[in-house]
């Protein structure tokens, strides 16, 4: 599991991110939600989880979508997720 | 395989059109323009049917190279003016983003937006000429009479105005009847200013 911190453009939005995101090998499960808005950007939480997420991917995906990485809240990996709430 | 591309092809155009709404400004380009051609050579043909010009490759000829001139016209300004408008917008979310933006979908869409307006802007009128002057072509060939070809000319420029008014009216969804006479009107204003001026001798035919 990998949560994000993204600053983002207005479009394209969360609903083609997502949409993109899920469609990456590796990539199980989607969940974005909005942490703030805006007048042209806004800050998002990215909840990524599957088998094998690539990182280096999903950086190279959100930076495709104009997107920043602000930070890397929360990372968990091994054969159980420790605390998956 | 070309199922497979046009499949590509669409999804990136919805996906700019949702990043820059291109469709909605070059649909009135398009308007705005094919009015400018097909208005441009209705005045061509009045003038030249008053001027009894009878060589209809000559009436055809000039006619395509004004709509060239128009299409050339149209692809420079609008790309120009979409290009350092999208630009501009690009720089502020730059700005904002503290980033630059030039190789994400949103500098990708800026730049397709850009020239699809021009190309629309370009090949609007150049159609709307082509399509009006089409009699004169067969009156060249000999197919059909040069009197014949301006009538003809004449109808199918009424013909777009109010095609063209009728899709605007679709557009506002004000009744399409209404919207495609106030287009006819423009048009009808041409052919009186143009018959009232001739009249005065001050066209000199």
């Amino acid at each position: 599991m990998l949560v994000l911190d993204v600053l983002k453009p207005s479009e394209p939005s969360i609903v083609d991110m997502a949409k993109k995101l899920g469609e990456m090998d590796g990539v199980d499960g989607v969940e974005i939600s909005v942490l703030e808005i805006d007048r042209r950007v806004e800050t998002v939480k990215i909840t990524l989880e599957g088998s094998s997420l690539n990182f280096e991917k999903i950086n190279a995906a959100l930076d495709r979508y104009g997107a920043t990485i602000h930070s890397i809240d929360k990372v968990a990996s091994g054969k159980k997720l420790i605390n998956p709430s | 395989m070309h199922e497979r591309m046009l499949n590509t092809l669409r999804k990136k155009y919805r996906s700019y059109e949702r990043i820059t709404g291109m469709s909605k400004i070059a649909r009135r380009y398009f308007v705005m323009n094919a009015f400018d051609g097909a208005l441009t050579m209705f005045g061509l043909i009045i003038g030249s049917y008053l001027a009894r010009v009878s060589n209809p490759v000559l009436v055809f000829s000039v006619g395509m190279s004004t709509a060239l001139a128009i299409g050339i016209s149209g692809l420079w300004g609008a790309f120009l003016t979409e290009a350092a408008e999208r630009q501009r917008e690009l720089n502020k979310l730059e700005r904002s983003m503290l980033r630059k933006l030039d190789s994400s979908y949103i500098g990708e869409a800026s730049r397709a937006a850009s020239y699809m307006v021009g190309g629309v802007n370009a090949l609007s009128p150049f159609l709307a000429g082509l399509i009006t002057l089409s009699p004169f072509l067969f009156a060249g060939k000999g197919i059909i009479e040069v009197d014949l070809a301006y009538r003809a000319s004449l109808g199918i420029c009424f013909g777009i105005f109010f095609g063209l008014g009728a899709f605007l009216g679709r557009i506002s969804k004000e009744f399409w009847l209404i919207s495609g006479v106030k287009m006819l009107l423009a048009g009808l204003t041409v052919a009186l200013l143009t018959f009232a001026l001739n009249s005065s001798g001050i066209l000199g035919t």
